[in-house]
């Protein structure tokens, strides 16, 4: 029989997440990796303005990579304003009760 | 043929570059890619790592939209989204219950039929047969050809008959006039999704391909994946923390480099958007 490793490795992850019982010491990805789902589930595309802003609020890392965005912004790879996408209804069935048995 | 084409969140945003490099050449090549309608974000590492049922149905809905306008292949140039969308496709094929379950979900029909293809595997095919004729600038230099991971593992569903040596980047180098070197950080893992979470992970792992690269003579790393991008090139300055030294090399994208051995210009190919200056000398 063979173990396929990142997949017990995905169900553990989902499984702490699920449980609220992170480890302190990955908190931050953990962070990073709902900011992102917020994201996507408010737009259906990534808007990585919107998804920097959250994981620092979420985060509390407020002055992490402060002159990045500047610089992003200067050479076109930062939008201010996310894109969306039309079939907002269907998408939002993808992301209903996905997270609402979570606990904190 | 009609060949789909999903751009993913980063060619929109952070990568742009990416994006306008591969459709610049493939209008070179007479090429048509059809953007497919209203795609959605493939979820990427956080929802495999979050939410089983979404890392499944993100990328799906992708799948069935591409199906739906009839697309006989769907390119996917990020590698990220690539390994989302044929995971995806693999995990359906083996489960046809649950299959049906994201199908119903997304109340959409859903064969998983399409051909996905990387970025390698749509050059190889469709630019490759052009090059003869369209290459006017040799590039003439060594290069570090930097696969990452998303595009060759897992070896049991991606394929690869190299996973551990790929050559397909090689040998398009090599059409374009390069020399590839010999180096054995082709398929080491760039930091990936911690480049904000864990920005000195990043700063180590990519340091140790940027260091190992330079050391081997390399002028430029090519690369065909938006977050190994990023981490090389955005992250310059935590690989330079970590290495306690300045490193200059720049990286490129794969279909960077082919729209500047056929003679587009560097502003066409996006080089101006990058972290590190591109300064490679290209015969014209």
């Amino acid at each position: 029989m063979e173990l396929d490793i990142p997949k017990v490795f995905d169900y553990l992850r989902e499984k702490s997440y699920a449980e609220g019982k992170v480890n302190s010491q990955s908190s931050d990805i953990v962070t990073f990796h709902k900011s992102f789902l917020n994201a996507v589930e408010r737009n259906g595309r990534l808007h990585e303005m919107s998804l920097i802003l959250d994981y620092k609020i979420h985060s509390g890392n407020l002055f992490q990579d402060i002159a990045l965005a500047p610089e992003m912004y200067s050479k076109g790879k930062l939008h201010l304003l996310p894109e969306h996408i039309k079939d907002k209804k269907g998408f939002a069935r993808l992301f209903k009760d996905q997270f609402k048995k979570r606990k904190s | 043929m009609k060949i789909g084409f999903y751009p993913g969140c980063s060619l929109t945003g952070s990568s742009r570059e990416y994006n306008e490099s591969l459709l610049a050449i493939a209008k070179e090549a007479g090429i048509e890619l059809v953007e497919i309608n209203d795609w959605n974000c493939c979820g990427a590492t956080a929802a495999h790592n979050l939410n089983k049922e979404l890392s499944l149905s993100l990328p799906a809905r992708n799948l069935a939209i591409a199906e739906f306008e009839e697309m006989d292949e769907l390119v996917v140039p990020c590698a990220a989204c690539f390994n989302r969308l044929v995971m995806t496709q693999h995990e359906l094929a083996e489960k046809e219950e649950l299959k049906k379950i994201i199908s119903e979900k997304l109340q959409m029909p859903l064969k998983n039929e399409i051909r996905i293809l990387n970025v390698l595997q749509f050059l190889e095919k469709h630019i490759v047969p052009c090059l003869d004729l369209l290459v006017k600038s040799p590039l003439e230099f060594d290069v570090a050809c930097y696969y990452g991971c998303l595009l060759v593992r897992p070896q049991n569903v991606m394929k690869s008959e190299r996973f551990e040596d790929p050559m397909s980047m090689d040998t398009i180098m090599q059409k374009l006039g390069a020399n590839p070197i010999d180096w054995p950080f082709k398929t080491e893992c760039c930091g990936a999704g911690f480049s904000i979470s864990k920005t000195e992970i990043v700063g180590e792992l990519s340091g140790k391909i940027v260091r190992n690269a330079t050391d081997r003579g390399a002028k430029a790393i090519v690369v065909a994946c938006p977050m190994c991008h990023s981490n090389l090139d955005m992250r310059r300055s935590a690989i330079d923390n970590y290495l306690n030294m300045k490193m200059d090399i720049p990286v490129i994208y794969i279909t960077q480099a082919i729209a500047l051995a056929m003679g587009l210009s560097p502003r066409q190919a996006g080089i101006q958007r990058h972290f590190v200056p591109v300064n490679l000398t290209v015969n014209r």
